[in-house]
């Protein structure tokens, strides 16, 4: 039955079909925001590589950024709670309009009737003022979200800008950095491998590790050879295949997640025993100092 | 165990950067008294449980070598496992150098070092990590295990490690931790492990001597 046509109007004017649409996109949208507030918080987030004099304003914009995000966010929030509000409220309007214009419609050709009649139209105008005014509240939730994007828009800050002229100073600071450290620092790494390397051959010597080549052979080795106070016993051992001597059993690693103790645990004092003793007591030499625990 | 790494002077206000270390590792003595070293190297093959004799004479030979090769350079420390892992025997050495930045802010020497070791082009894979409170950066590389060239040409066994640079808070230093391993299959075991001590990093202000 058309609202219109038998009262001659239609108070509750809406189509809740297009208002569930309308609700799922900014419910969308608001997760999209947050979830990209969240991750330009997590990059700005202080404590982190930008928590430095270089990388400092960088994380100040970003924060700056996620506020006007939080901002707008807060508005969405709004809108959407406006909307499924108005779409709760049509429902019911709706309802109880489709109950008078059923009234009404039995009513029809009754000449007794014309009092109960104009009530119950006044009742549908009623229904209507009420419409119209939560139309008013959703149109408002729309106008603040206007105005939060317009006061992103208009903000006298050059975001972009500044972002830009941070990104562009942080990238000097680090060719400097690189031109002045880096030769140092890769040198560093080298040497810290080429030592690791000649620690594995420990566990050659061990009978654990088969390096698929005499150790004596490499130029690292034969280096430290050298200079090794029984170099003719360092060779002919370092000859020798150890592999058959290898230890029957070896203690079973503490620091495997999947084995007794897990390395947080061990890490944090609360050690598993094992077969193997704590090593290593009172080291020291340089500047490094080892002290077993 | 704990690798204590002193920045300057050995005195009891002297900074310590301090990391822990499972109790697996056998650190290598570099002890400068000969007394001491030795000591500490009779210690090792004992831990280690050693009953061969020529095997204890080798690896003694070979961690006094060793002694002396690093009794210069910027290599603080080294220490080895060698460990049953699911039932296999594995091993993986450890590696940690100081290393002067330049800077106190940590995210300029994160950015700088991560920028350096990508252009360098050693490694498979550079990355940039938050461990705990600390910025890093972590460097995985395969080469061969054995330094240098070999005579004969053979290339040997492939060593994969990973460099991990946290700077640290309020010095112009760095501790840089490698951590290698021919054993490949092991590789996530120990991928964790050298994280978690990376981020056990903490300085302290008395060095560990002094503490009563």
């Amino acid at each position: 039955m058309r609202v219109d046509l038998v009262l001659g109007f239609d108070p509750t004017p809406s189509e809740p079909q297009q208002l569930v649409v309308l609700s799922d996109v900014v419910r969308k949208v608001i997760r999209a925001l947050v979830q990209a507030r969240s991750e330009l918080g997590h990059i700005g987030c202080t404590g982190s590589v930008w928590d430095g004099p270089v990388g400092a304003p960088i994380a100040a914009l970003l924060r700056r950024y996620s506020l006007q995000m939080s901002a707008l966010e807060e508005s969405l929030v709004e809108c959407l709670q406006a909307v499924d509000s108005w779409r709760d409220g049509v429902e019911e309007r709706q309802s109880q309009v489709t109950s008078i214009v059923a009234s009404v419609a039995d009513l029809a050709g009754d000449p007794t009737a014309e009092d109960r009649r104009t009530r119950l139209i006044a009742t549908a105008r009623e229904v209507g003022v009420e419409h119209d005014r939560a139309a008013a509240d959703l149109a408002a939730a729309f106008e603040e979200l206007s105005g939060a994007v317009e006061q992103i828009v208009r903000a006298d800050d050059d975001l972009a800008g500044e972002l830009d002229r941070a990104l562009v100073a942080l990238t000097a600071a680090i060719d400097d950095w690189m031109a002045a450290e880096a030769p140092e620092l890769l040198r560093t790494a080298v040497s810290l491998g080429e030592v690791a390397g000649l620690t594995t051959v420990i566990s050659e010597l061990v009978g654990i590790a088969a390096l698929g080549r005499k150790p004596g052979d490499a130029a690292g080795v034969r280096e430290i050879i050298a200079r090794s106070p029984g170099s003719h016993r360092l060779i002919r051992a370092l000859r020798r295949q150890w592999l058959e001597v290898a230890p029957a059993t070896l203690p079973e690693a503490t620091f495997s997640s999947r084995s007794s103790g897990a390395i947080t645990d061990i890490l944090s004092g609360r050690r598993t025993q094992t077969a193997t003793s704590d090593s290593g007591a009172g080291f020291s030499v340089g500047g490094l100092k080892g002290s077993g625990e | 165990m704990r690798f204590a790494l002193l920045i300057g002077s050995r005195t009891e206000a002297a900074p310590v950067i301090v990391l822990d270390v499972p109790p697996d590792f056998y650190e290598v003595p570099l002890q400068t008294e000969t007394e001491a070293r030795t000591a500490a190297q009779l210690q090792v093959l004992e831990d280690m449980g050693l009953s061969d004799t020529g095997q204890r004479e080798a690896l003694s030979l070979y961690l006094e070598a060793l002694a002396i090769r690093l009794s210069r350079g910027s290599v603080l420390g080294t220490a080895f496992c060698a460990v049953s892992l699911e039932g296999h025997p594995s091993t993986a050495t450890l590696t940690v150098a100081l290393h002067a930045t330049g800077t106190a802010d940590r995210g300029l020497a994160v950015m700088g070092a991560a920028e350096a070791m990508r252009r360098e082009g050693r490694y498979a894979s550079v990355g940039i990590h938050e461990l705990g409170v600390h910025p890093a950066v972590t460097a995985i590389a395969e080469r061969p295990s054995l330094p240098g060239d070999a005579a004969n040409g053979q290339v040997g066994a492939t060593l994969r490690e990973m460099s991990v640079l946290v700077p640290v808070p309020g010095h112009e230093q760095a501790a840089m931790i490698t951590l290698s391993t021919p054993c490949l299959e092991d590789w996530a075991v120990y991928e964790t492990l050298l994280l978690d001590i990376a981020r056990s990093l903490q300085v302290q202000r008395t060095h560990p001597d002094f503490i009563h």
